[in-house]
C-alpha cells in the first residue's frame, strides 16, 4: 500500500476551494463579490469542488507497486504551481472583502461615464426651450425601461408607473433606480423641473465647481469586475464641505447642466442628509416579465 | 516557455506590489490591496463554476469521445472544417474561460487546430445569454447585438483560415498527459468509465488553474492601478477609439455574458464601430485567457493569435466603417 502525498495535496486544495466558496455564503460576504442573483453559480461551484474532492480522495491510496505518472514531474514546478493555485484559497480566508468605494469608481471612468445623454433631445430641447409636454406613461411600456433581471411582474410594473405619475417625488429606491435612470437618461426634457430623492456615495473630480459633487453608485452585471457607475450630478452650496465616499440621501430638482462639453442632468438639491453606508450598497439590473 | 513566462510573471507581480508598497503610504496601500484582492476574487468566483464545468466536459471528451468519432465528423476540407468550428462554437454555449481546455482535448482528440480555433473564438462571443444581455445593454436595440453576432462570426471564420493557412499541427507547447488514453478499454463499465472522466477533470482543473489565477490577478491589477480615463483621453478619432476600446476589452478580461453593460457605457463617448470593436475582441481574446493558452500553446503561437484576431476587428470593423456600412 503506498500513499501518494501530490493526491493529498490535490484533494485539500479541491476541499479547500469548496469551503472558501461555502464560506463566503455562510457569511454572506458573497455579495460583496457577485450579483446575488448568480448565487447559485458558486454554489453550484462550491459543490462540484466537493464532489470532485471526494473523487481525489479515492486517488490517495493504491495497493498495486505501478508507479504514478505524474511522480516523474518537475517537483519544484509542481511546488510553485500548488503556490499559485493556493493564492486566491488563502486571501479569501485571510483578507477583507471591501467595498468598492470612490477610487475604485475613478478607476472606472468616473464621472466621464455619466454622460451618456442622446445629443440630439437634448439640443431639441435647449432649442425650444422649454419642456416638450407628453405624457409617457400613457403609452404602453417603454421597451428601453424592461432592462436587466430580478424579477419585476408585469402587475408590479404597472403600479410602479401609476406611482411615478402620480408622486410628485421621483423616488430612486434600489429596485426602481435603474429603470428611472435609464428613462430619465433618455428622456431628460420630460424630466426636467421634477422632483427626485436618491442616496448615494459623494464621488468628486477635479474640474468639479466648488458646489457640485456626484451622488453615484455602482452597477454589477454579474461580479464587481464589471461595476459600472450610474448617479447623478448634484448642486449645493454644502458640497464643499462634504467628503468622498460619504452616503447621503438628498431631494432636489432635476435640471440640465453642461460639463466638458457634454450635456447631463444635475440636481439642485434642497434637503440633504448624511446616512450610514447601506447593507446592500450597490445595484442590479431588473427583469420585468411582461407577460402576465 | 510557458512556465518560465508564468513564473516570471507571478515574480514581477510580486515585486511591482513592493514597490508600490515602498512608494505609497502604508493606508492607501492597505485599501488598493483589499481592492485588488476584492477583484481578483471576485472574477475567479465568477469563472469557477464555467471553468468547472469546462474541465468536466473536456473529461467527457477524453473518456467517451474516440478519435474515430471525430474523424467522422469532420470533414476533410479545410475550409468546411473551419465553418462547422464556428458552427460548432457558436451552437456551443461557452465562455473564454472554460473553453480552453474544451478546446486541448478536441484537438488531442484530431480536432485540426484551424477547426478548433473557430470553435474557440464563436463559443464564448455567440450564445444566447451573450445575444439577450447585448440587446438589453442597448436599450432593446437588436442592431448591436445583431451585428456583434454576424460579425463576430464572419471574423472567426477570417482568423481560422488564416490560421489554417499559417500554422500546422497542434502548436502545442508539449504533448498533454495521457494524449492517448489506452488504459480503459471500450467495454469498461459506465461507473469505471465515469470515475476516469472526474479523474481526468481535475488534472485538467490543476493544470489550467494556475493559469486561470494569473489572468485574474493580472486584469485584477489593472482595474486597480490603472484609470479607465486615462485610457479613454486617448481616444479622439474613429482608429484611435477603436484601439482604445480593444485595449480596454483586452485588459478588463470580462465575461463575455457581462461586457455589454460596460460596452454600452461607452456608447455616448465612442462611435458605434469602436464598440463593436470592443464586444467582438474581448470575447475571442484577453488578458486572462491569453495565460490561460498560454498554459496550452506554445508561446509564439499564442503571440501570433492575439495579434491576428486584433488585426482582423481592427481591419474590418475600420474598412467597414470607412465603407459607410457601419
Amino acid at each position: 500500500m503506498k500513499v501518494h502525498f501530490q493526491q493529498v495535496v490535490k484533494a485539500i486544495i479541491l476541499l479547500a476551494f469548496s469551503a472558501m466558496i461555502a464560506s463566503l455564503h455562510v457569511t454572506d460576504n458573497i455579495q460583496k463579490f457577485i450579483n446575488p442573483k448568480y448565487e447559485y453559480l458558486s454554489i453550484t461551484a462550491s459543490l462540484l469542488f466537493f464532489m470532485l474532492f471526494i473523487v481525489q480522495v479515492t486517488r490517495i491510496l493504491s495497493f498495486s507497486a505501478v508507479k504514478h505518472h505524474h511522480c516523474s514531474h518537475d517537483h519544484e514546478i509542481k511546488l510553485f504551481s500548488y503556490i499559485i493555485i493556493l493564492l486566491p484559497i488563502i486571501s479569501g480566508f485571510v483578507f477583507p472583502a471591501q467595498l468598492m468605494d470612490a477610487a475604485m469608481a475613478e478607476k472606472k471612468g468616473g464621472v466621464l461615464m455619466l454622460a451618456k445623454q442622446q445629443q440630439a433631445k437634448i439640443e431639441d430641447y435647449l432649442t425650444t426651450n422649454e419642456p416638450i409636454v407628453e405624457n409617457i406613461y400613457d403609452a404602453e411600456p417603454d421597451p428601453g425601461l424592461l432592462e436587466g433581471k430580478q424579477e419585476m411582474t408585469k402587475q408590479e410594473y404597472d403600479t410602479l408607473k401609476k406611482q411615478l405619475v402620480a408622486k410628485p417625488i421621483i423616488q430612486m429606491t434600489d429596485k426602481d433606480y435603474t429603470i428611472y435612470y435609464e428613462d430619465i437618461n433618455n428622456n431628460l426634457s420630460t424630466y426636467i423641473g421634477r422632483k427626485i430623492q436618491l442616496k448615494g456615495f459623494i464621488l468628486k473630480e477635479e474640474d468639479f465647481a466648488e458646489n457640485q459633487l456626484v451622488l453615484s453608485r455602482f452597477f454589477i452585471t454579474h461580479c464587481i469586475a464589471d461595476a459600472s457607475i450610474v448617479g447623478f450630478l448634484a448642486e449645493f452650496p454644502e458640497a464643499i464641505s462634504l467628503q468622498e465616499d460619504t452616503w447621503l440621501e438628498a431631494i432636489g430638482t432635476l435640471a440640465i447642466t453642461e460639463l466638458n462639453g457634454s450635456y447631463l442632468p444635475v440636481i439642485k438639491i434642497e434637503e440633504w442628509v448624511q446616512i450610514e453606508e447601506p447593507q446592500t450598497p450597490y445595484l442590479y439590473p431588473i427583469d420585468i416579465f411582461l407577460s402576465p | 516557455m510557458g512556465q518560465f513566462i508564468y513564473r516570471s510573471t507571478t515574480w514581477s507581480i510580486l515585486a511591482i506590489l513592493l514597490l508600490l508598497a515602498l512608494a505609497m503610504n502604508v493606508s492607501t496601500l492597505h485599501t488598493s490591496i483589499l481592492n485588488l484582492n476584492t477583484i481578483f476574487l471576485s472574477i475567479l468566483i465568477e469563472a469557477l463554476p464555467f471553468v468547472l464545468i469546462g474541465v468536466l466536459i473536456a473529461g467527457f471528451i477524453q473518456i467517451f469521445i474516440t478519435e474515430a468519432h471525430i474523424q467522422r465528423w469532420i470533414p476533410k476540407n479545410k475550409a468546411l472544417s473551419i465553418i462547422m468550428g464556428c458552427v460548432v462554437g457558436a451552437l456551443f454555449p461557452a465562455c473564454e474561460c472554460g473553453i480552453v481546455p474544451i478546446v486541448r482535448r478536441l484537438m488531442t482528440k484530431g480536432v485540426p487546430l484551424h477547426a478548433a480555433m473557430g470553435f474557440m473564438l464563436t463559443g464564448p462571443l455567440i450564445n444566447p445569454i451573450v445575444i439577450l444581455s447585448t440587446y438589453m445593454a442597448f436599450g432593446n436595440d437588436l442592431k448591436i447585438a445583431g451585428l456583434r453576432m454576424l460579425l463576430g462570426f464572419c471574423i472567426a471564420v477570417i482568423v481560422a483560415l488564416m490560421i489554417g493557412v499559417f500554422f500546422k499541427g497542434t502548436q502545442f507547447k508539449k504533448e498533454p498527459f495521457h494524449p492517448n488514453h489506452t488504459h480503459l478499454t471500450t467495454n469498461a463499465s459506465f461507473f469505471a468509465k465515469l470515475l476516469h472522466m472526474l479523474q481526468h477533470a481535475i488534472d485538467e482543473f490543476f493544470d489550467m488553474g494556475k493559469y486561470l489565477i494569473i489572468g485574474a490577478f493580472l486584469a485584477a491589477f489593472v482595474q486597480t492601478y490603472i484609470s479607465t480615463k486615462t485610457l479613454v483621453s486617448i481616444g479622439n478619432d474613429l482608429p484611435s477609439s477603436m484601439l482604445v476600446m480593444m485595449g480596454l476589452a483586452y485588459i478588463l478580461s470580462l465575461c463575455s455574458e457581462a461586457d455589454a453593460f460596460i460596452g454600452a457605457s461607452f456608447s455616448a463617448m465612442f462611435p458605434s464601430p469602436a464598440i463593436l470593436a470592443f464586444l467582438i475582441f474581448g470575447p475571442m481574446v484577453d488578458l486572462k485567457n491569453t495565460m490561460m493558452l498560454l498554459g496550452v500553446f506554445r508561446l509564439k503561437f499564442v503571440i501570433w493569435l492575439v495579434m491576428l484576431i486584433a488585426t482582423v476587428v481592427y481591419g474590418s470593423l475600420l474598412l467597414l466603417a470607412h465603407g459607410g456600412i457601419l
